[in-house]
């Protein structure tokens, strides 16, 4: 490294007065008369105000004055402003939330200013700050970014099993024509989704990121279970059996196979609920549950609604219809 | 109530009337108007208070001003002699070992009292030395070699 020209070190003119003890930082200012402030800051994260009594903190000797946000507001005096507004992609101004000082109606973290005490000394404006009184009415808390994400899910969560079983519901009925197949299909499904649901309750386990695709995943797998079962009982029903023989017979062929590929699948994720990992655990739990739900709900409930929904089964207007022309 | 405390401030006898409560930094900055040591957190972590009560490293914000009483207290305005820079004081210049300079005085008096046991501490010693002062600008890098660099020139005697 040279001593001098490019690239020498470049002693800087003021660490003279910082090596030494002669800096002037705003805490060093000492004026004549001046005031000390001191803030009352929020203990809890998330809370209205429901008020402020300063009555006490007033009545101590050398205290000057106790401003809240109230006060600011009456002073027409606005939040902290941006320094550096950027725009974003699009070219739309940033979003700016109001900013005040001091809160004028919800704490929103810890340590928010509430108020600020204003003293002849640092001490009596300590003191003083510890004696204002302000009630607090709690609000819900989002403590950190899954936390966030969690409750943005929730609410996406209603969206996207609306979608699921519009879409559902929309193919099983140009798929077979007749709303009857729509109800006996999609109603066991919706059983399961709510059943898994008071499941994730009742273990405890929240609806997250990891659990969306589950209720989407059964929803996927009970349909098809749907769709074969009641296919099969059609076509034995449309070949003029009774409802009675007809679900026998699809029990014997289709329903095996229902039957096995449910067990199977149940068996593979049901070995997840002893994985050490949580979440693989929960998985396997929620999981297993459906897909043998999602069996019994085509197997047992798809046949008792159609039984219920036309007295000799689906399609009964049709097969009568054809019988009556042969 | 107030009490009266007397003690020597960088070689200079000093009194105050002060309330009992009132700490060792508070004493210094506002009774004696000695402002070079700092009061970084409040909570005895910054290390930006600290001054030599007889000799010791003390965190001044963690010693009541009555504990003072009748002690040698040098505080950063007392390091340099007659105008000239202390040997670790101008290795900080040097070394670039400062940007905002607030947690500056606490180093270089945490620096002198390590010095003062360990006249040639490695690098390792300097930083588990300066666990208790903490410095925002992130320039503990700089910090280290400078007071390599001041207990070097301190023990050539500079």
């Amino acid at each position: 490294m040279t001593k001098t020209g490019m690239g020498a070190a470049v002693r800087r003119k003021e660490d003279h007065r910082f090596i030494t003890g002669a800096g002037q930082f705003v805490d060093d200012i000492n004026r004549p008369n001046q005031l000390y402030a001191c803030f009352v800051r929020s203990p809890i994260a998330h809370a209205r105000i429901a008020g402020i009594d300063a009555s006490a903190a007033l009545e101590v000797e050398g205290v000057v004055a106790v401003l809240t946000g109230a006060d600011m507001a009456a002073d027409g005096m606005g939040g902290l402003p941006c320094g550096w507004g950027i725009h974003s992609k699009d070219g739309s101004p940033m979003v700016e939330p109001a900013h005040p000082p001091l809160v004028t109606d919800a704490v929103k973290h810890v340590g928010d200013q509430v108020a600020v005490v204003l003293a002849e000394t640092r001490a009596i404006a300590r003191d003083a700050a510890e004696m204002v009184e302000v009630d607090y009415d709690d609000l819900p808390v989002v403590a950190g970014i899954e936390a966030a994400t969690n409750q943005e899910i929730s609410q996406a969560q209603n969206r996207m099993l609306l979608l699921v079983y519009g879409a559902v519901c929309g193919l099983v009925f140009v798929g077979f024509g007749s709303w009857r197949a729509v109800v006996c299909i999609a109603v066991p499904l919706m059983l399961t989704s709510a059943l898994c649901q008071a499941l994730m309750a009742v273990l405890g386990i929240g609806v997250k990121v990891a659990t969306l695709p589950v209720i989407a995943l059964g929803v996927g797998v009970g349909v098809d279970y749907g769709i074969y079962i009641y296919s099969r009982l059609s076509t034995f029903l449309r070949q003029g059996m009774g409802i009675e023989e007809a679900y026998r017979n699809t029990l014997k062929t289709t329903g095996k196979a229902v039957a096995f590929t449910g067990v199977t699948l149940a068996i593979g994720v049901g070995t997840w609920i002893w994985s050490p990992i949580k979440f693989q655990a929960d998985m396997g739990k929620l999981l297993t549950f459906m897909f043998l739900w999602n069996m019994v709900g085509a197997l047992w409930l798809l046949p008792a609604l159609a039984r219920y929904l036309c007295r000799s089964g689906p399609s009964a207007t049709r097969t009568a219809r054809a019988a009556s022309a042969r | 109530m107030s009490i009266t405390v007397s003690l020597t401030l960088n070689g200079e006898a000093v009194s105050a009337e002060v309330e009992p409560r009132t700490l060792l930094v508070q004493l210094i900055r506002d009774n004696l108007s000695k402002t070079g040591t700092h009061v970084g957190c409040d909570t005895s972590q910054c290390g930006a208070c600290v001054v030599h009560v007889d000799g010791r490293s003390v965190k001044s914000c963690t010693m009541l001003a009555v504990q003072a009483e009748g002690a040698d207290v040098t505080t950063i305005e007392g390091v340099a002699r007659n105008g000239e820079l202390h040997p670790m004081q101008a290795a900080f210049r040097e070394h670039h070992g400062l940007q905002c300079g607030y947690c500056t005085p606490g180093m270089i008096m945490s620096a002198l009292d390590l010095v003062k046991h360990n006249p040639d501490p490695g690098d390792g010693e300097i930083r588990e030395w300066l666990e208790g002062n903490l410095c925002r600008c992130t320039g503990y890098q700089n910090i280290v070699r400078a007071i390599r660099a001041g207990a070097e020139s301190m023990r050539s005697g500079e």
